[in-house]
């Protein structure tokens, strides 16, 4: 096949998966509509720590903590203000900007620390708040807080599209972009890009800021649909074992394999625990090692090399 | 030593102590505006150390560095590197993943003090991979060429940022002849018609004395000689130091 037809047709699979996403909630039921908004928010969560892992080369085991930290936001504001679901869109958003301050301003201190020394930091930083929340009555202490019981599946679905889509559109930009370069670059050799004359703290900290917006503002939207969190639920070492496990499967570093691996990862998940609980996790387990050892670049990476079309 | 237009980079006492030893002890030098200046001595005498001070690497713990009358003693690397002096690695280190081209669009791009898109450092990197020689390569990924093709992917990085010094950290060393009398072409060229000052350490001797027109003596981090490379040659306390008795010029 032509490189051209390769890419028109993938052009066309693209508008029509967006175009079957925005329909979808108007003709299926709840179930579907709730299981694909899983799908989304994963394939966001993953794609954000994929921009760190993938393109920046920091990996990061914490980044629940950017969940976590706008779902906290988006309560607090909602139930110290007595909020009501008018104020959804903007108690979301609130939520992303929480996250975003935190992860700049952690950024200023982790950068400090490479390699694995950045990631045990991660990992004790998603702690360090789990005990904060737990141990705080204004923050709902080990009971979590609660928001108004209102149904909105059909918001948090949209949310979770447009964040989708979004998130899509700023990571392909990036890949092609100077910011995108100077990221790459920090990967491949961060004190060469340093002499190179590329800022290097300042990238990170951008980097991991964008990487902490999404997963923010998608907890936000995920605590308005749940209608309660707890510390426990927001800062699940769960959450990033996911999206290095969705990351990993699709592809690291890729534009498309945190997306697609999403699809794969939620679809398997949801089947195999409903049809064998018990196992599910050993299945899952399996699976990801299966994976990892026959696809170590991840399954839509070796896709594209079959199709011989450009790894986006 | 005065401050003077055509002294491009001066140094003046300066140091670096790693614990209990001292790198680089209290050395002096001035590197005149379009002269070569290399810098020689032993394994370990200090001279990749007082690179490292001069990129900013390494913050030095006493002295003075002054580039274009500007102190830039502890300024951090992309700073320095974007005042106008870029460097080439000893051991290279090329952005392995990506072309040539790529790669010195990197200096393009990031060692400019004003916005470089996309379209202008790739014209730019074009023009310098044509310079070192390695225009026909410009689409291969660097992890895939030889070491001497990286050490020109290095420099054309380095120069794609129209420095005014670069430093030169062991271009030559382990080139074979050949590759030797053409990085040796490509320093005086650096020279004459991009008009950027090398600073330039170096083992390979031949090349030194061949090219330098002047010469820095450091061993276990003190200067201990500086002149013309006829004059380093015969200075009893370089050759007992570095070159050696047997050594003949």
């Amino acid at each position: 096949m032509e490189m051209k037809n390769v890419v028109s047709i993938r052009n066309a699979v693209a508008l029509l998966i967006l175009i079957v996403l925005v329909v979808l909630p108007f003709v299926m039921s709840g179930y579907v509509v709730s299981l694909v908004a899983s799908i989304l928010a994963a394939g966001v969560l993953a794609g954000s720590w994929n921009l760190m892992a993938g393109f920046t080369g920091y990996v990061s085991f914490g980044h629940q903590a950017f969940f976590g930290l706008g779902a906290y936001g988006t309560a607090i504001l909602v139930t110290s203000l007595n909020l009501g679901e008018g104020s959804l869109f903007y108690s979301i958003l609130f939520g992303g900007i929480v996250s975003a301050a935190v992860a700049f301003a952690f950024g200023y201190l982790a950068f400090i620390l490479r390699g694995p020394y950045f990631s045990i930091l991660t990992l004790g930083f998603s702690e360090f708040l789990y005990v904060i929340m737990v141990n705080t009555p204004w923050f709902g202490g080990a009971e979590g807080l609660n928001l108004p019981p209102v149904y909105v599946l059909p918001k948090y679905y949209m949310v979770c599209l447009v964040l989708f889509v979004a998130s899509f559109i700023f990571f392909y930009w990036m890949r092609q972009s100077k910011f995108g370069f100077a990221l790459s670059t920090i990967r491949q050799d961060e004190d060469a890009a340093e002499s190179s004359g590329v800022a290097t703290l300042r990238y990170k900290i951008v980097a991991l800021t964008v990487s902490a917006i999404f997963p923010g503002l998608i907890g936000g939207a995920y605590v308005w649909y749940i209608t309660y969190i707890d510390a426990v639920a927001a800062f699940n070492p769960h959450v990033a074992v996911q999206m290095i496990a969705i990351t990993m499967f699709g592809g690291l570093g890729t534009v498309v394999g945190p997306m697609i691996g999403a699809f794969f990862f939620v679809i398997l998940s949801e089947l195999l625990w409903s049809s064998m609980p018990e196992l599910y996790l050993v299945v899952l387990g399996i699976t990801i090692i299966f994976v990892i050892e026959f696809f170590p670049r991840g399954i839509v990476v070796r896709a594209m090399e079959a199709l011989k079309t450009e790894v986006v | 030593m005065s401050l003077n237009e055509n002294i491009i980079l001066e140094g003046q006492k300066v140091g670096k102590n790693f614990g209990g030893l001292a790198a680089v002890k209290e050395v002096d030098f001035s590197i005149p505006r379009g002269k070569i200046v290399a810098l020689i001595g032993p394994n370990g005498a200090g001279k990749t150390t007082l690179f490292n001070i001069i990129a900013g690497v390494y913050r030095p713990d006493y002295g003075s560095i002054k580039f274009g009358g500007q102190d830039i003693g502890g300024k951090p690397p992309h700073i320095i590197c974007k005042m106008g002096i870029s460097r080439t690695f000893q051991i290279v280190r090329s952005f392995l993943q990506m072309t040539s081209l790529e790669n010195a669009m990197v200096g393009a791009m990031f060692a400019s003090q004003s916005w470089v898109g996309f379209k202008e450092a790739s014209a730019k990197a074009k023009e310098c991979l044509d310079f070192v020689g390695l225009a026909d390569h410009a689409n291969t990924v660097t992890g895939n060429l030889t070491l001497a093709d990286r050490k020109k992917v290095e420099l054309a990085k380095a120069l794609a940022g129209d420095p005014k010094l670069v430093l030169l950290d062991e271009l030559i060393a382990g080139l074979n002849p050949t590759e030797v009398r053409g990085a040796v072409e490509l320093i005086r060229k650096v020279k004459n018609e991009l008009k950027i000052t090398p600073f330039w350490v170096e083992h390979v001797m031949d090349a030194v004395i061949n090219l330098a027109d002047h010469i820095i003596v450091l061993n276990y981090g003190e200067k201990i000689a500086e002149g013309s490379p006829q004059g380093i040659v015969s200075d009893q306390k370089v050759i007992d130091a570095y070159l050696g008795e047997e050594y003949n010029f």
